[in-house]
């Protein structure tokens, strides 16, 4: 049990599972521990203006992306490094940052190098370093 | 030019130096990441962290680019089916 660390956000319908995840920058001088939507319809992982302002993200790009959502024009984008802690493991990815949603959302970048199993019946999320 | 517009610029400029040394890449290092900066192979391995890691180092925090030679369509493309 992950109690405090993960959850099912009842206030999205359908109910929308979640974990904590400290974001640092790439240097580690800067890091914020946000409520972080897990998201396995998605190839990457997204994260909001304000923590990209807050950690200084955008010093840091490393590619270009054409992303897509869906229904969505291909848009081609910046993706910037960040440094994700999840239960002590820390996985580096490249975030999008995007000023259209409210919420972190942890795409499958992330999610594959761990442990994840979603018992939406007793609303309870095991998520382990595998 | 803002920071941010810098940034892309020489991401940009890193990409397209990627491409003149793809054809060499695909030789000796097809299906490892690689960081590019100044138009040269500064990092490469098998993880995508790793290398990122090891570029900010080495670059001493400069603008690099990172692919996977070989699947560049693959690793650079993204699909958000929640949005």
């Amino acid at each position: 049990m992950n109690a405090g660390f993960t959850g099912i956000d009842e206030a999205y319908y359908p109910p929308f599972p979640w974990c904590l995840a400290n974001i640092h920058n790439l240097p580690k001088t800067k890091n914020v521990t946000v409520k972080s939507y897990i998201d396995t319809g998605s190839d990457g992982t997204i994260v909001t203006t304000e923590i990209g302002k807050k950690l200084g993200l955008q010093r840091h790009p490393v590619t270009l992306a054409e992303t897509t959502a869906i229904g969505g024009k291909p848009e081609v984008r910046m993706l910037y490094a960040a440094i994700f802690i999840i239960k002590r493991m820390e996985i580096v990815t490249a975030v999008d940052i995007r000023d259209d949603v409210e919420e972190v959302l942890l795409g499958r970048d992330i999610l594959h190098y761990l442990r994840l199993t979603i018992d939406w019946k007793k609303r309870t999320i095991d998520l382990k370093d595998p | 030019m803002s920071s941010v517009g810098m940034s892309m610029e020489k991401l940009l400029k890193e990409k397209k130096a990627y491409g003149k040394i793809r054809p060499e890449l695909l030789e000796k290092s097809k299906g490892k990441w690689v960081a590019i900066c100044s138009g040269e192979v500064v990092v490469e391995g098998d993880e995508f962290g790793e290398v990122v890691k090891r570029a900010h180092e080495v670059t001493g925090g400069e603008v690099f680019y990172v692919t996977k030679v070989g699947e560049e369509q693959r690793v650079e493309r993204r699909v958000y089916r929640n949005r």
